[in-house]
This record gives C-alpha cells, structure tokens and sequence, in this order.
C-alpha cells in the first residue's frame, strides 16, 4: 500500500505552527477594527463623566490597574490650544491636596495615574481638573470622586 | 558537526517559519509604503516635481486652517520626496486626525486623507501584529534573535560561503534550485540580515527596559539656545496660536544647528507648548527628530534645541536605529535597495521551508522504495536483482 507523503514542514513545526499562524489571522482580523479606531479618540470621547473646563468639554474615565487608578482623558482639541497642560488633583476636602499630577499626552488621549490607595473613598474627596487660560486666568472643574463609577 | 548545525537552522528556521515570513513581508511592503499611498491617493501626487529650498510652513499651515478651520493642526511634515506632497496632520471637533495634503509650492491643499493608510497598516502590522500593547512589539522584535541563530548557523552550514557570491544555481531539480537560490540569496542578504537583525534587537531592548520602567536611549533635555539666536520680534498675542511666522522662525533655527534643514514642524497643542522643528542637520544617519529646536510660539524666542551631534552613545544608536532598519537615509533609492533584499529575505524564509519539505518527502520516499520493491517482487528474486 503506498502511503502518501502529506505537508512534512507543516508536521515538522510542531506545536509552534499553532502561535505561528494565530498570530498573522490576528493581525489580519484586527485590520478592520484598527481601521476603524486609527486616529480616533479610542472610546475616550464618549467617557462616562464630561466637566466643562473653561468652556472646553472634557470626557474622562477611570480604571483600576494594578493597584493604581488610570486617568483616561479627552479635551475638545480646538479649545486646548487656549488652555495650559491641565493637571489632575485629587482634594480631601476644600485645601487638603491627596495627589496632584499631571495629564499627559495630546488633547485626544491624555493619561495620568495615581496609587489607588490614595483614593480611599470618601464623600470629601473630589477630583479637580486644573489649567491655566492663555490670558493667565487659572481654570478648574471638580468631579465628587469617585462617585462617578457606575 | 554539519548535520548538528544543519539540524539547529532547520529547528530554528522553521518553527516559527509562517510568523517569520508575515513579519518578513509586511516589513518589505513597509519599506515601500509611502510610495503605495502615493499611487492610491492622487492627493499626494506633485506631478510634475518640484524642488523646494525653503518651504513656506506658515503658508502650508495657512492652507490648513483655511480649508479646514475647525480642527486642531498638530504637525505640518515636508515632502519626502520631491513628488510628494507636504502634510498637515490635524484633529477635527470629534476628536479624528486627518491629514490633509498640500502642494509645497502653490500651497495649495489638495486632498484630504483619514489617518489609517497603507503606511499605517504595513507599520503595525509589521512592528506589532496590531497587538495595541507593548507586547506586541517585543514578540516581533523577539524574532530578530531567531534571525541571527539562523544567519549563524547558516554560515557555519555553508562552507567557505565567500565563494557562493557568483555560484550559478543548478537545475537539475525543484529542491536543488531552490536549495541553490536559498545559499545564493543568503550570502548576497548578508549584511542586510546583519542590519535587520541588529536593529530589531536593540528594539527588543527598548520596548522590553520600557515594559520595566526603564528609559533607555530617550533624548536629552533640549540645551538653552545660543545666545545670537535669541530675540525674535514679539507679537504679544495671547493665545495658543503661533503669532510669529514659522517661515521665520524656520531660518532663526539655522543658527542653532549649522546646516539644519526642517522637515517637521510640531504645533503648539496646549497654550503654554513650544513650537518645535524638527529636521537633519550634519549628524548623519538620524532620526529627524534627534535635531530639534523649539520657539515661544507668541514671542518667537528660541527657548531650546538639541543637535543630533552632541548625543551620547545609547542615544545615537536609538536615533539611528529607524534610519538603518527602515533604509530611508538614502532617500527612494535606498528604500527600493531595502525592498529588493526584502523579497530575497522572504523568499529565503519560504524556500527554507520548500527545501525542508523536499528533504522530508525524499528521504521518507527513499524508506518506502525498498518496501514497495519487496511487495511487488515474485517469490525468490531479491531486492537488488
């Protein structure tokens, strides 16, 4: 009975065919999406809390990762230009600064992280977005935190 | 000795054989991908070409907020070549970035383009599988150590390799061509396995100190500005716009970095942010962004620079990293250079694979010939009658 010899390289790669070939039909299945988000806001636009900061809209969202607290945030980007680098400050009461730091990134997609700890919640907490108006004013929005989690 | 090696650059060749080849290609595709943009988009066509001395950003960025005064610019880029058109890259009321495409000469905006392109889909697919996660990146550039055991080995597998440069491929049979064109292939790619390889390792160690926290090869702090530079007019106005023209600033720049020549220019985003140019200058083989010098966009006073020249080691070989591993420093004939020993890395990846195959099924078919011969054979003739 003659057997016929079938696909020897595809035998030989053994279990590495498997991650060798999920990994391309991943990047190919991911096109479409990728597509679709490029240059985009990445979800960061239609974040749970909006503030008013000045007269610019400001979209934000928290996550927990590893034991900090992810700042994911999105300014109006022709409003920005009026505006300093905003900063993120967490308020135990009116004075009492927990945490301050900074949002970095373009106006799109900015980040900023804090040690969870430092956010025990409290109904005196608040969050406060601050920046200063191109004419020198300073400008703040406060948030209760962290009432806004769903 | 040589079946050991042989065995090592088979096992190290083929395992991740099918990765190898699709990283292999899109990066070969990446090379070119302006170039496709440039035949899909008519938008970035300058045809005929034009050669420009000193382009004219703030006409280009006039342009810009002419055709499209709701969005936010972010960075104007000069052509890459001369049949290119400039960019303006900016983001709209929705937070979108678009490009738009504009003549260097006439100024005129000429289309308008989203932010996903060929370019953008060959770069992450190739530096990441589109894995939006550092990850990413180190999976892929993970391959270059499988690059460089299997460029070892191959060299130890091929005696006296020197001498396989202008060996004409035989063709007596399909797995002795291909055997033939993988050795040629691989002797002429040596140095651009050498290039690849080196430059997707030092990836590796960037991406993999970044995932621990560490920054390695980042750039220096800007220095101060010599002090002729100082002192552009100051316009006074109070927002984040730039009151002093780039054109101008673009030539105060020259006084900070002797020779430079911008190709970039990053808008202020926040009121308060610089403007910051960024081009070549002497330091050859960098990143444009490794020389750089940033305004006071209201007052025009050059606040910073850092001349790629004045870089220190790990610096330098992080700038050059890009240069070298993409083949952009000789402009669109080093790029097609890139492209050709592309294919012929690619080829080798897929006809090491046909070659493993041919070699199995040979020798497998060899095992049986004696079996099936002793089948077919009437009682009492041997094998070898």
């Amino acid at each position: 009975m003659d057997t016929p010899i079938k696909r020897p390289a595809w035998r030989g790669m053994g279990f590495w065919k498997w991650p060798a070939i999920l990994l391309p039909v991943f990047c190919i299945g991911m096109i479409v999406p990728y597509a679709m988000l490029a240059g985009g806001t990445n979800g960061i636009g239609e974040a749970p809390v909006r503030v008013d900061l000045a007269g610019c809209a400001v979209a934000f969202s928290l996550d927990e990762k590893d034991a900090r607290t992810v700042m994911s945030a999105r300014i109006d980007p022709a409003c920005a230009r009026d505006l300093s680098a905003p900063l993120v400050r967490i308020r135990d009461g009116a004075d009492d600064v927990v945490w301050e730091g900074a949002l970095k990134g373009n106006p799109n997609a900015m980040r900023a992280s804090f040690p969870t700890q430092k956010t025990t919640p409290s109904d005196r907490l608040r969050l406060e977005i601050a920046a200063t108006h191109a004419d020198g004013a300073p400008v703040a929005a406060t948030w209760p935190f962290p009432q806004h989690t769903p | 000795m040589k079946r050991v090696w042989l065995d090592f650059h088979r096992w190290v060749g083929l395992k991740l054989s099918i990765l190898m080849s699709f990283v292999l290609i899109t990066g070969t595709l990446a090379t070119l991908s302006h170039e496709i943009d440039w035949l899909l988009d008519p938008g970035r066509r300058v045809l005929p070409t034009v050669t420009v001395d000193q382009y004219d950003w703030q006409g280009m960025v006039d342009a810009a907020r002419q055709a499209r005064p709701d969005w936010s610019l972010e960075w104007i880029a000069a052509p890459i070549d001369p049949w290119f058109a400039a960019e303006a890259v900016g983001l709209t009321a929705a937070g979108e970035r678009r490009r738009l495409l504009i003549h260097p000469a006439t100024l005129a905006v000429q289309g308008e383009a989203g932010w996903f392109n060929a370019q953008r889909l060959l770069r992450e697919a190739h530096r990441r599988l589109m894995i939006l996660h550092p990850a990413g990146i180190a999976l892929v550039s993970a391959l270059s150590i499988l690059l460089i055991l299997s460029f070892v080995s191959g060299l130890f597998l091929y005696k006296k390799f020197w001498r396989g440069f202008f060996r004409k491929p035989r063709t007596r049979d399909s797995r002795t061509l291909w055997g033939d064109l993988h050795r040629l292939g691989g002797v002429w790619s040596l140095w651009f396995i050498v290039v690849i390889a080196l430059t997707s390792v030092w990836y590796l160690v960037e991406v993999v100190s970044a995932m621990a926290g560490a920054r390695i090869g980042g750039l220096p702090d800007p220095s101060p500005p010599p002090a002729v530079a100082r002192g552009v007019d100051a316009t006074g106005q109070a927002t984040g716009e730039t009151a002093v023209s780039l054109t101008a600033l673009s030539l105060t720049a020259r006084e900070a970095i002797p020779g430079y020549r911008v190709q970039m220019v990053h808008l202020p985003r926040f009121a308060g942010d610089p403007v910051i140019f960024h081009g070549q200058a002497s330091a050859i083989l960098v990143r444009r962004r490794a020389n750089q010098v940033h305004f006071d966009p209201r007052t025009g006073a050059m606040l910073a620079f850092i001349d790629a020249q004045t870089l220190g080691t790990p610096q330098r070989i992080a700038e050059m990293a890009d240069p070298l591993h993409f083949g952009t420093f000789g402009g669109i004939w080093t790029k097609l250079l890139y492209f050709v020993f592309g294919v012929v890395l690619s080829a080798m990846s897929l006809s090491g694979i046909y070659i493993f195959s041919a070699r199995i099924r040979k020798a497998q078919q060899g095992r049986q010939a004696p079996v099936r011969a002793a089948a077919v054979a009437p009682q009492g003739v041997s094998e070898g009658a």
